[in-house]
């Protein structure tokens, strides 16, 4: 569990302002779910929480990111720790194109753990917790790409899991599942609450409703509310939060 | 209506006319496999099939011995020579230019690459006499024209195509997959040795493969520089002959319609065979799970 | 949009005109031309076979010439074969009766040595020596230290089937680089160190020792131990252009200026 903190965040792509001014809390083992409209910023922010923004070219990033009170942003950062703390999921499952058990042991063994049994242990353990061990017991040497979308993101949870992170970064990772696999991964996050600090992106309303603590609303870059899920959902303190609520936005 | 009909018409042909370029392909390909196979099936008849005296090194066409395993040896030492060096620096220019390079540095290195392989190979003959020829002689001691010379030649030549084609093969790993990668906390060198290089494998092997396939291949640039020596192995630094470079030796004497010019077709087909076979070989390795 | 049908028909049939011409010129050509003349053979020859064919061509301008390499023997398996009318050679064949041979002349094959050797005249023995592989170092011979290294020619080479009768086929364990012309066997004798080897034809050859042999450089009229014989080889029952280019060939007075020496008239032999 980590409390993460962003403070006065922005982000340039060049000279694209992607996230303006952005300043949030998120309490330990909470989840937090980014709304808003396409482009409004809200996998930015996830990629500066793991500094994998920096990956686009001319990106820069201004303000400071607080994880557990430590600014990450700061240049002797290890980014290999960072990341191995805050994991993430993306939009498409990603699998490698190895089989199921070199997958969800590619992240440990990145970070030196090479002794079998133990390997054997992690990615059983991070396999139950994705909800995925019933399914693939037995079948461990078997190619990733043999799974279904919606098993190849819950192998991509237990990968993310098996490095033992504190927070996961989930960018919209149902949006391409059909709406049963979508369900299960919402359970999962729902599970996860407590254990984790999890900040999903989501574009299924519904969804942030069901697996939310909080909910965040970003439209062009800005943070425009930000409160308990409950709240923001009942009675939005803004008005083009309530107007993004009720279809009439975009 | 009726466009939808000329656009029928218009795919069939297409269709049509794609199968028919493929079915020329193979055509061809089948017509010059049984043209050899035909002169070294007669060569090998007329020599009673004792295919273990032709593993000899005894040649010498015009008095009737036909032993070329010094040339088989030759040209795998020659071409595992040129592999060896090409193999690293094809691999670290693709690396460079897949991850490390800007983009205009990117633009430079494929433009640099396209045009050595452009080079013609009698040019990259003159530049092996001019220049890995008398350096060998100077470091070795020897008569410079060497083994080592034409593997060096060809590790020159091979570079622009074990090169880009890595470097394709590189590039076509998706961005997820680096960002996944990343995301567990992979450093950049973790992230191109456990996971790029790992899942690219299959596509190096073709590229390596196919630059093989060049070097096994090439003739005249190695002619220039390997000194042609048929009589005994004189190591790597001295002279040698591939089955390539004998045949070109030696095609003026054993013309189309000697009794013997089959052993050169027989030559062809060993090179061939060799060929196919370190193709099925690498695939056998691809389909393991 | 309004065509003119006589503009359209010039069109149809110009393009048909060229495409006719495309398809069957070359073959129209051939059987306008029934005297199309072959000539194939020794490499080191070409120079001199074209002079003359130009020569020969001015007075048969009727008569087409193609000359092709192949080198002697590739010549004689064509010749054999009926792809080509007249072969050219350095070597000798036997003829039998369909055949005719006709001497052209004799061309000096010259040792070059390499500068570094220290070595400009040595006897016939001293080369068999060389040779066989009993002198291994130039100073065995009063040079310098360089070790001994033999650049040589192909099999089939005019100039190889000449030493390798004279000095004996080259000892297997002694060192040899093949190179595939004259050319290329002075480049490489210049350039390394105690090299020793062999060219056809007397020209200026740059950047080498060109050896004497017992005492004596070689001079045109002058006696040299060492000679190629090209000759040219054509059907029995070959028509008259065969025989007159032929002649020409065996005849032509310009050979002085390829480096080859007139023979005796009719004789054979060095």
């Amino acid at each position: 569990m980590a409390a993460i903190t962003m403070e006065r965040v922005s982000v340039w792509y060049g000279r694209v302002k992607a996230l303006n001014d952005v300043s949030l809390e998120v309490e330990p083992g909470s989840v937090l779910a980014l709304i808003g409209p396409s482009g409004c910023g809200k996998s930015t922010l996830l990629r500066v929480l793991n500094r994998l923004v920096e990956r686009t070219p001319a990106a820069r990033v201004a303000g400071r990111v607080l994880i557990d009170g430590h600014d990450i942003l700061a240049p002797d950062v290890d980014l290999a720790l960072l990341r191995r703390r805050v994991g993430m999921i993306f939009q498409r499952p990603v699998s490698f194109p190895f089989s199921i058990f070199d997958n969800v042991a590619y992240g440990p063994r990145l970070h030196g753990m090479k002794n079998p049994h133990q390997l054997r242990r992690v990615v059983e353990g991070s396999l139950k917790q994705a909800a995925l061990w019933d399914e693939v017991r037995g079948k461990l040497r078997r190619p990733a790409h043999g799974l279904s979308g919606g098993q190849q993101q819950r192998l991509a949870l237990a990968r993310a899991l098996a490095v033992n992170p504190e927070a996961i970064l989930m960018d919209e990772p149902t949006s391409s599942l059909d709406p049963g696999s979508a369900a299960r991964i919402e359970e999962l996050v729902v599970h996860l609450k407590g254990q984790y600090t999890v900040l999903i992106v989501t574009h299924n309303l519904q969804q942030a409703a069901r697996v939310s603590d909080f909910t965040g609303f970003l439209d062009r870059g800005q943070l425009i509310e930000l409160g308990e899920t409950s709240q923001i959902f009942t009675a939005p303190r803004d008005r083009r939060t309530e107007a993004y609520l009720t279809g009439q936005f975009e | 209506m009726e466009r939808q009909a000329l656009n029928g018409w218009i795919e069939r042909w297409q269709a049509r006319l794609l199968w028919a370029a493929t079915l020329l392909v193979a055509m061809l390909v089948l017509a010059i496999t049984l043209v050899l196979a035909v002169g070294a099936t007669r060569f090998l008849q007329s020599r009673g099939w004792r295919l273990g005296v032709l593993l000899g090194a005894n040649w010498n066409p015009l008095a009737g011995h036909f032993e070329i395993g010094l040339f088989i040896v030759d040209t795998i030492i020659v071409t595992a020579l040129a592999m060896a060096m090409t193999l690293p620096f094809g691999l670290g220019v693709a690396v460079f230019g897949a991850y490390v390079a800007s983009s205009w540095e990117r633009t430079a290195l494929r433009w640099l690459l396209t045009v050595l392989a452009a080079v013609p190979s009698v040019a990259m003959g003159w530049w092996g006499l001019a220049v890995v020829v008398p350096g060998l002689r100077r470091i070795g001691g020897g008569p410079g024209f060497s083994l080592l010379a034409a593997g060096a030649v060809l590790a020159v030549m091979l570079l622009p195509t074990f090169g880009l084609l890595a470097l394709e093969v590189l590039d076509k790993v998706p961005e997820d997959w680096h960002q996944a990668s990343l995301a567990l906390g992979a450093s950049e060198d973790q992230n191109l040795l456990q996971m790029a290089l790992r899942v690219s494998l299959p596509g190096l092997k073709t590229a390596f493969l196919t630059a093989v396939a060049r070097a096994m291949g090439e003739t005249v640039a190695v002619q220039m520089v390997i000194g042609g020596a048929v009589y005994g192995f004189h190591g790597m630094l001295g002279p040698g002959a591939t089955l390539t470079t004998q045949i070109l030796t030696d095609m003026a004497i054993l013309p189309l319609g000697h009794p013997a010019h089959g052993v050169l077709d027989l030559m062809a087909v060993i090179l061939l065979a060799g060929l196919t076979l370190l193709t099925i070989w690498a695939q056998r390795g691809d389909e393991r799970p | 949009m309004v065509i003119d049908p006589r503009e359209a028909r010039g069109v149809s049939i110009r393009h048909l005109l060229v495409t006719l011409a495309v398809i069957l010129g070359p073959g129209a050509a051939a059987a306008l031309q029934p005297a199309a003349i072959t000539v194939a053979g020794a490499t080191s020859l070409l120079p001199y076979a074209r002079a003359v064919i130009g020569q020969w061509s001015r007075d048969n301008p009727s008569t087409r010439v193609a000359l092709t390499g192949g080198g002697s023997l590739g010549g004689w398996y064509a010749l054999r074969l009926g792809r080509a009318d007249i072969a050219l050679s350095d070597i000798p064949f036997s003829p039998g009766t369909a055949l005719k041979e006709l001497p052209i002349g004799k061309m000096p094959v010259l040792l070059v040595i390499n500068r570094q050797a220290g070595v400009s005249n040595l006897t016939m023995g001293a080369l068999r020596r060389v040779w066989r592989g009993q002198v291994r170092r130039w100073s065995q011979l009063g040079g310098r230290k360089a070790a001994v290294r033999l650049v040589v020619r192909q099999a089939g080479s005019g100039a190889r089937h000449v030493i390798d009768a004279r000095l004996g086929a080259p000892a297997p364990d002694v060192l040899q680089i093949v190179q595939l012309s004259n050319g290329a066997v002075v480049r490489t004798v210049s350039e390394m160190p105690g090299a020793v080897g062999y060219v056809e034809g007397d020209r200026p050859w740059l950047g080498v020792v060109v050896c004497r042999i017992d005492g004596q450089a070689y001079r045109p009229g002058g006696p040299w131990p060492l000679y190629a014989l090209p000759r040219l080889y054509f059907p029995a029952s070959a028509g008259p252009a065969i025989w007159s280019l032929s002649h020409a060939l065996a005849s032509s007075p310009r050979k002085t200026g390829f480096g080859i020496v007139p023979a005796a008239r009719r004789r054979f032999g060095g």
